[in-house]
C-alpha cells in the first residue's frame, strides 16, 4: 500500500515452469545499435535473446517480435556473459556456461525484406568442454591489453579456476582456502580476480599470479576480512584504470576501490536479495549508484550511502539489472525465479486499496439510537439488585391413577427437576395431609447437572382406613445447595385427584346430617363440566362416597335457579376436600371473569368443630391415662421380676408360685392395655384427621364469607398447620391468644384441658366474629370475666390477661 | 523440449548453492541432506547445510537486544550510584513535563523499540510493574536464559535428529580449520544458541589464529556480552577496533555502554565512528536514541532530521519527529509527518490514532472521525484502550461530556489500570457532583500509576475542598515531588501551610 511503486511497462513470461539461476541474465548491446539486448539462460537449457523494438511509452509493451532468439540446449544454462570472444570479429558474442562446457555463440542478423522479417540466428563459434562441474564464469580482458580480446575464466564447484584464451586453453589452477563457491569477478584496474574465500575474507588475486604455474602457493594482492558471507560481487568501471568493487554481504554493502581500499560501506537494516551498481554521468562527475532489492520486495536506490528512492515491487526478483533502450533509457530489468521478466520504471500507482467505505448513515437515526442507549444505560445502572432466579425448577405432574385391590387407589407423581446451574445436593420432600402419604417420602439427589425426572407414588396410608381426608393438596418442596453453599428452596403445590379418597356412588343417600349452600354471582358451573371425570349423565347431582371402612356420603348439587351449589353430607368433616375442589374448579372455569362465591356464616359448622375438639381432647386424656397405667404396670412387672430373681438366687425351697401368679397377672393386664392403647391411638388419629378436616373447612368457609382477610390469614396460619408431636390445642391457644392480644380476657392459664377448650372456644368465636363482620358492626364488648381460677404457681401473673 | 530431463542433470551441489543465494533455505537443506546421505564426509555440503540452517534463523541481534527485568534490576555493573545530572539513562531528569509518561516513568517515545520497555528505576516495585509486553506477552526475564528473537522463532525440525552434536565436536580440530571455523561458530551461536560452547570455540579459534583475526575478537566480545561479562566484552571489542574501523563493532560497543548506563561514553563511541563513516544511518539512530533517553529532545530531533536527509524512508525518525512536533504545539507539522508514514504504506491502529489526534488539534475536523474509526477497526484490545482514551479527549474538546464519559468507561473496560483515564473520569464525575465516585476513582488512579502527578494534585484538591487537610497535604507533597514546578500544587501547599500554622 505504499505510494511508491514500481510500474512495469514491458513484461513477459519466459517459458513455462522454467527455473532461473542468479547469474542467468546479461544486458549488453549485441548489435552496436545503441540499444541493449537481454540475454537469458534458464536452468532448463533454454537460451533466449530479447531486443525491444517498441515505441516509446505509453505504448511500450511486449510484442512477440521482441523475442529475437530462443534456442533449447541440452544442458542447463548456468550463466550468460557477453564479450569480444572471437579474435577476428569486433562484435560481441555470447558466452554460455553449462555445467560441463563453455559455449561461445555469435548472433547474426539476417535482414528480411520487410520490416518485421528480420531473422536472428544463433551460431555456435566454439566450445570448451571440461570435466569439473562449473559454478560461475568471468569474461574480461585478462592480462592487461587493450581490451579488444576477451578471455573467459570458469570457476568450478571445487575451487578450480580455468582460463580459456578465446579458442585456446589457458591454464588451470586452484584457489587457496576454498570451501564454497562465492561470486568471482574480474577487476580491470589491477588485473585481478576478486572473490570471497572460506575464511570470509575478500581476496584479490592477480591474474599473473594465478597464471604462473611455478608458484605453489598463491597469495592475494590484498585481502579484507568481511566476516560475513557474500551474496554478490559486481565491478563497475568508472574509467579503465579505476574500477570499483561492490560487494553485497549479508547485512552490509561495501564498496572498495580497485586497490583494496574501502571507499564506503553501509550497514543495511534489512536482508538484501540482489543488487546492481551502476554509474550515472560522465567522468569526473560520475555518481555511483546502486539498486538493492530487499527481502521484503522493495527496491532501494542509493547514491553511495544516501537513499534516493525506494519503491515497492509487486513480485520477488532474483536478478535486477539496468538497461537502456531507444524508447526508454535506464529502466529496471528484473527477473524472477520462475521466469517473469519485466522492464519497470519507478513510479507510483494510485491507491487501489481504499479503506472500506463507511456506510452513509442517517445521522438522525444514529442520534435517536444514542439517546435510546443512554436511557437504557441509566435504567440498567439503577437496577442494582437483580432478581436471583431460583436455581431449580420443578415441574410436577400427576400421572396414572390406579387401584391395587379394592379400596386402595394410588397415583403417581412425576417431578421434573431442572437445575439452571450445577447443584450439589438436592432433597425433595412431600407434604401431604394424613392419611395420604407419598412413598418414598424423601428423595436425595447428589450432583445435579441436568434435569431428571423423579417418580413417587401417593396413596392412602396402609393402616389408616378410617381417617378423613381433609385436603388433596400436596406440596413438593425441593431444598438445594448450590456451588457456593448458599442453600435455597423451591416449592410447588399440586392437587391430587379426588379419586384417591372418593368414589362415585350412584344412589343418593338421603340421610344427610349437614349441608351448606354456596351462592354464586352468576350461574354455577354445571356438574357435568365441573367434574368432568365423574359425571357421566347430565344429572344435576353428584354423590361421592368416601373410600373408607364405613362410607360417608357427600352429595353435590348445582342449582342454577338458585345460583348456588349445595353440598350435603353425612358429616362435615368429610366435605372439605370436595368443597375445596369445587371452589378450585369453579375458579378455574371462571378464570377470566370474577365470579365470587359466598356462603352464609351461619352455616359454618362451628359447633361440630368445638365438639370435635372436645372429643379430641378427651381421647388424648384417655390416651394419657392408659399410658400412665401402662408405665405403672411396667414398673410393677419389673419389681416382681426382681423379687423373683432374688428369690431364685437365694435358692431356698420356698415356693415362688405367688410371685408367678403375680407376674402372669401383670403380664396379662399389660397386654390388654397395649391392645387398648393401640386402639386408642388409632381412634386418636382418626379424630385428629377429622379435626384437621373441620378446621380446614372452617377456614375455607370463612374465606368465602370473610370481610377481613388479614385476620383470616393469620387465623389460617395458626390453625392449619402440620404437627406431629406437639399438642394441637395448646399451640392454637397460644397463637390465637397472641393474635387476639388484649382484646379478650381469658381465664388464667391452667393445664386443665377443659379450660383449654373453653379458651379455644372463646378465641375462635372472637376471631370468627371479627373475620365475618366489618369493623364498625362490632360492638366492643369487653367481657369482664370475674371467675378466677386458683392456681398457686402463677399467682404473680394474676393480671396477665386483664384488659 | 524435454525440460525436466535437462534440469535434472544439474549438479545437486550447484542447485543447493543457488537456492541459498535465492534464500530458498528449505530446498537448500534438502539438497544438502541428499548429498550427505550419499557421501557423509562431503565437507562442503556439510558446511553449506550449516550455513543454510544458520541463515534461516539469523536476526539482527544488535537491534533485537532486550534487557530482561532480572538483568536490569540485579545489574551490579552500574558504576555511579549518584550520577551527575545528564550522565545516566536511569536517572534522567525531565526538563519539561509536556510529554506523557509511560508506565515505566519514561517519557513517551515515538516508536516502540525492544528496549523501550525495560524496567525503569532501581525500585523492585517499579521493576515488577513493567509491562511485560512489547507487542506480545513474552515475559521479560533474564536474557542469558534464552535468546529472544524478533522474528518468528520457528524450530527447525530436523528429521534425522540434531544435525550436529555439539558436545561431541572436537573443538581444537575445527577451530584451527580456517575453512570451517567461522561457519561453525555462527551455527553454534545463532542456530543452537549455545553460548558457552560458542565461547569455548571462539577462544580456541582465537588462539589458533594468533589473536590476529579481528572477527574472532568480535565474536568473543559477543559471547561475553551475552553471558553478562560486559567489561570483558568491551575489552574484546576495543581490541578488534584496533585492526580497523568496523560499523558493527562500534554499534556493539555503543550498546554495551548503554547497558552499563554510561550514555556519554556511548555517545563518544558513536562520534568516533561517525568520523570514519560519516553518513552511516545506524550510528545516527543510536545517537538519536541516546539523546532521547537522556531527555535531550532537541538534539535527538536534530539527529533524526539528519537521518531523514540520508534516508527519507526511515519510519523511526519520521515517527519521533512527528511526536516532537505534536508535543511542541505544532500539530499541523506533525500531521504532515504522520501522513508521510501513511503514504509509505504503514497501516495500523496507532498511526490512525495519531492522525486523528493531529487532525483534531490542527482543526481539520472532517477527517477526525474517519481516522478514529479506522483506528478502532484495526485496534487490538491493548491499543483500543488508548484509542478510546484519545477519543474522550476529542469529545471533551467538542464539548460533549457524555460521550467523553462513555469513552472513558470503555477505556477502563479494556484496561482497568489506565491511570489517565481514571483521573479524567474522576474529574468529569466531579463536575457532575458525584464526589464519592470521583474520590474512589482518584484513589484507583494513584494506585495504578504512581508516576502521574495529576491524580495526586486532583486528590489533594478534592481533599482540601472536603476539609481533609491531612490527606491533601500528603497528596500535594507527592505531586510536587513528581513535578516540582506545578504552580497549582504549590498554591495548595502554601494555603495548607497557612492553615496548619494558624492552628
Amino acid at each position: 500500500m505504499s505510494l511508491f511503486k514500481v510500474r512495469d511497462c514491458w513484461s513477459t513470461v519466459c517459458g513455462r515452469g522454467e527455473t532461473f539461476g542468479c547469474d542467468a541474465l546479461a544486458v549488453d548491446d549485441l548489435f552496436g545499435a545503441d540499444e541493449d539486448n537481454i540475454i537469458l539462460g534458464s536452468l532448463d537449457g533454454v537460451l533466449r535473446v530479447y531486443g525491444v523494438h517498441s515505441t516509446p511509452p505509453p505504448d511500450f509493451q511486449y510484442s512477440p517480435s521482441d523475442l529475437l532468439i530462443e534456442v533449447q540446449t541440452d544442458s542447463p544454462v548456468l550463466q550468460v556473459c557477453t564479450g569480444k570472444l572471437i579474435s577476428c570479429s569486433p562484435n560481441k558474442n555470447i558466452a554460455v556456461l553449462h555445467p560441463f562446457s563453455l559455449v561461445v555463440h555469435g548472433v547474426n542478423c539476417i535482414a528480411g525484406s520487410t520490416d518485421h522479417g528480420d531473422q536472428y540466428v544463433l551460431e555456435t563459434m566454439y566450445e570448451h568442454k571440461f570435466d569439473r562441474s562449473a559454478y560461475q564464469m568471468v569474461v574480461g580482458p585478462f592480462g592487461g591489453g587493450s581490451g579488444s580480446r576477451d578471455f573467459a575464466c570458469v570457476l568450478s564447484l571445487d575451487g578450480a579456476v580455468t582460463v580459456y584464451e578465446q579458442q585456446a586453453f589457458g591454464f588451470r589452477t586452484a584457489l587457496p582456502n576454498y570451501l564454497h563457491p562465492f561470486p568471482i569477478k574480474y577487476v580491470r584496474s589491477v588485473d585481478g580476480f576478486i572473490t570471497l574465500n572460506a575464511d570470509l575474507c575478500l581476496v584479490c588475486y592477480k591474474y599473473q599470479e594465478l597464471a604462473d604455474p611455478s608458484l605453489k602457493q598463491k597469495w592475494p594482492v590484498w585481502s579484507c576480512t568481511l566476516g560475513e558471507t557474500v551474496y554478490d560481487i559486481q565491478t563497475v568501471e568508472i574509467t579503465p584504470s579505476a574500477t570499483t568493487i561492490h560487494v553485497l554481504g549479508e547485512r552490509n554493502y561495501y564498496c572498495f576501490q580497485g586497490n583494496g581500499v574501502l571507499w564506503f560501506m553501509k550497514r543495511l537494516q534489512y536482508t538484501p536479495c540482489c543488487f546492481h551498481p551502476y554509474i550515472l554521468g560522465e567522468h569526473p562527475e560520475t555518481k555511483t549508484m546502486c539498486m538493492i532489492v530487499s527481502d521484503t520486495d522493495s527496491v532501494l536506490v542509493y547514491d553511495q550511502t544516501k537513499l534516493r528512492w525506494s519503491a515497492k515491487l509487486s513480485f520477488h526478483p532474483c536478478i535486477i539489472a539496468r538497461a537502456s533502450f531507444k524508447a526508454l533509457q535506464g529502466c529496471l530489468v528484473m527477473l524472477s525465479e520462475t521466469g517473469d521478466l519485466r522492464f519497470c520504471y519507478l513510479g507510483t500507482e494510485p491507491m487501489i486499496f481504499m479503506a472500506p467505505e463507511r456506510p452513509i448513515k442517517d445521522y438522525k437515526d444514529t442520534k435517536n439510537q444514542l439517546v435510546q442507549l443512554k436511557k437504557d444505560l441509566q435504567n440498567m445502572s439503577l437496577q442494582d439488585e437483580t432478581d436471583t432466579l431460583p436455581l431449580l425448577k420443578l415441574n410436577t405432574r400427576i400421572l396414572n391413577l390406579r387401584s391395587e385391590g379394592l379400596g386402595k387407589p394410588s397415583c403417581d407423581i412425576e417431578i421434573d427437576v431442572s437445575p439452571s446451574l450445577a447443584t450439589s445436593s438436592v432433597q425433595i420432600t412431600f407434604q401431604l395431609v394424613a392419611p395420604l402419604v407419598v412413598s418414598p417420602t424423601v428423595i436425595h439427589l447428589k450432583d445435579l447437572t441436568e434435569s431428571i425426572t423423579v417418580r413417587v407414588m401417593a396413596h392412602r396410608a396402609n393402616d389408616d382406613t378410617e381417617s378423613a381426608v381433609s385436603s388433596t393438596e400436596c406440596t413438593v418442596c425441593a431444598y438445594y445447595s448450590g456451588t457456593s453453599d448458599v442453600p435455597g428452596s423451591v416449592q410447588q403445590t399440586v392437587r391430587m385427584p379426588l379419586t384417591l379418597a372418593y368414589e362415585i356412588h350412584s344412589t343418593p343417600y338421603l340421610d344427610f346430617s349437614w349441608s351448606a349452600k354456596i351462592s354464586v354471582d352468576e350461574s354455577p358451573v354445571p356438574l357435568k363440566t365441573l367434574f368432568k371425570e365423574f359425571a357421566d349423565s347430565s344429572s344435576a347431582e353428584l354423590c361421592f362416597r368416601t373410600i373408607t371402612g364405613n362410607s360417608k356420603y357427600v352429595c353435590v348439587t348445582a342449582l342454577p335457579a338458585n345460583r348456588s351449589y349445595e353440598i350435603r353430607s353425612s358429616g362435615p368433616e368429610y366435605t372439605n376436600a370436595i368443597l375445596e375442589e369445587i371452589l378450585f374448579r369453579h375458579r378455574e372455569y371462571y378464570k377470566t371473569k370474577k365470579c365470587i362465591l359466598r356462603c352464609d356464616k351461619n352455616e359454618i359448622p362451628v359447633a361440630d368443630f368445638y365438639r370435635t375438639i372436645e372429643e379430641h381432647v378427651a381421647l388424648k386424656g384417655r390416651l394419657d391415662i392408659i399410658q400412665e397405667e401402662i408405665s405403672s404396670l411396667c414398673s410393677q412387672y419389673r419389681i416382681i421380676q426382681k423379687c423373683l430373681f432374688n428369690k431364685l438366687k437365694e435358692n431356698t425351697v420356698l415356693s415362688v408360685s405367688g410371685l408367678n401368679v403375680l407376674i402372669d397377672d401383670t403380664h396379662e393386664t399389660l397386654t390388654e392395655k397395649m391392645s387398648e392403647i393401640a386402639l386408642v391411638k388409632q381412634e386418636l388419629k382418626v379424630k385428629f384427621s377429622q379435626l384437621m378436616s373441620l378446621s380446614r373447612l372452617l377456614v375455607t368457609m370463612l374465606g368465602l364469607c370473610s370481610k377481613n382477610d388479614k385476620i383470616l390469614e393469620e387465623f389460617k396460619e395458626s390453625v392449619v398447620h402440620f404437627t406431629d408431636y406437639q399438642n394441637w390445642e395448646d399451640i392454637v391457644l397460644q397463637s390465637l391468644g397472641y393474635l387476639v392480644g388484649n382484646q379478650i380476657k381469658l381465664n388464667v392459664q391452667s393445664d386443665d384441658p377443659a379450660h383449654v377448650v373453653m379458651g379455644l372456644k372463646t378465641l375462635i368465636d372472637y376471631v370468627i366474629q371479627h373475620v365475618t363482620s366489618v369493623k364498625d358492626e362490632l360492638q366492643v364488648k369487653p367481657k369482664k370475666d370475674n371467675t378466677r381460677g386458683v392456681s398457686p404457681i402463677l399467682e404473680s401473673e394474676e393480671d396477665f390477661y386483664s384488659s | 523440449m524435454d525440460d525436466t530431463k535437462v534440469i535434472a542433470s544439474l549438479d545437486t551441489f550447484y542447485s543447493a548453492c543457488m537456492d541459498l543465494r535465492k534464500h530458498n533455505y528449505d530446498k537448500c537443506i534438502e539438497s544438502c541432506t541428499i548429498i550427505l546421505s550419499k557421501n557423509p564426509y562431503d565437507q562442503a555440503a556439510w558446511a553449506l547445510k550449516m550455513r543454510a540452517l544458520t541463515e534461516q534463523l539469523s536476526i539482527d541481534d544488535i537491534e533485537a537486544e532486550e534487557e530482561g527485568i532480572a538483568d536490569s534490576y540485579f545489574n551490579s555493573d552500574a558504576i555511579a550510584e549518584n550520577a551527575r545530572v545528564g550522565t545516566s539513562l536511569r536517572t534522567a531528569q525531565d526538563t519539561n513535563n509536556q510529554r506523557p509518561r509511560t508506565v515505566g516513568g519514561r517519557p513517551l517515545s515515538g516508536i516502540v523499540r525492544p528496549s523501550t520497555s525495560s524496567a525503569g528505576g532501581n525500585n523492585l516495585q517499579m521493576a515488577l510493574k513493567t509491562p511485560r509486553t512489547v507487542g506480545s506477552s513474552r515475559p521479560l526475564t533474564s536474557q542469558s536464559a534464552r535468546n529472544i528473537r524478533l522474528g518468528t522463532a520457528s524450530m527447525v525440525s530436523q528429521i534425522d535428529g540434531p544435525f550436529i552434536n555439539i558436545s561431541r565436536l572436537n573443538f581444537p580440530k575445527y577451530a584451527s580449520d580456517k575453512q570451517l571455523s567461522k561457519l561453525l561458530f555462527n551455527y553454534i551461536y545463532y542456530q543452537q544458541n549455545d553460548i558457552r560452547n560458542a565461547l569455548d570455540f571462539a577462544v580456541e579459534a582465537t588462539k589458533c589464529c594468533n589473536f590476529e583475526d579481528p572477527w574472532w575478537k568480535v565474536q568473543l566480545g559477543k559471547c561475553y556480552v551475552m553471558l553478562g561479562l560486559l567489561r570483558d566484552g568491551e575489552a574484546q571489542f576495543r581490541s578488534a577496533l584496533q585492526h580497523g574501523p568496523n560499523i558493527e563493532v562500534f554499534l556493539r560497543l555503543s550498546r554495551l555502554f548503554i547497558r552499563l548506563d554510561q550514555p556519554l561514553s556511548s555517545l563518544d563511541i558513536c562520534q568516533k565512528a561517525m568520523s570514519w563513516f560519516p553518513h552511516e544511518i545506524t550510528l545516527l539512530i543510536e545517537m538519536a536514541r541516546i539523546f532521547e533517553g537522556l531527555n535531550n529532545i532537541p538534539m535527538s530531533v536534530k539527529y533524526y532530521r539528519d537521518i531523514l536527509e540520508l534516508d527519507a524512508t526511515d519510519m523511526e525518525s519520521i515517527a519521533c519527529i512527528g511526536l516532537h512536533h505534536f508535543y511542541s504545539d505544532q500539530p499541523e507539522v506533525a500531521l504532515r509527518y504522520y501522513r508521510r508514514l501513511l503514504q509509505m504504506g504503514l497501516y495500523n491502529a496507532e498511526l490512525f490514532n495519531n492522525l486523528g489526534l493531529c487532525s483534531f488539534y490542527a482543526q481539520q475536523f472532517d477527517v477526525v472521525t474517519a481516522c478514529f474509526e479506522n483506528a478502532l477497526r484495526l485496534a487490538l484490545d491493548d491499543n483500543a484502550a488508548d484509542v478510546w482514551y484519545n477519543i474522550s479527549h476529542v469529545a471533551i474538546g467538542f464539548g460533549d461530556l457524555d460521550i467523553a464519559e462513555h469513552s472513558l468507561h470503555l477505556t477502563l473496560s479494556l484496561n482497568s489500570s489506565h491511570g489517565a483515564a481514571l483521573n479524567n473520569l474522576a474529574v468529569l464525575l466531579w463536575r457532575k457532583n458525584n464526589v464519592s465516585r470521583a474520590e474512589s476513582l482518584l484513589n484507583s488512579a494513584i494506585a495504578a500509576e504512581d508516576h502521574l502527578y495529576e491524580p495526586h494534585y486532583n486528590r489533594a484538591l478534592l481533599a482540601q475542598e472536603e476539609g481533609d487537610h491531612q490527606t491533601s497535604y500528603g497528596m500535594v507533597k507527592k505531586s510536587l515531588s513528581i513535578y516540582p514546578n506545578h504552580y497549582n500544587s504549590r498554591d495548595i501547599l502554601n494555603e495548607l501551610k497557612k492553615y496548619f500554622s494558624s492552628l
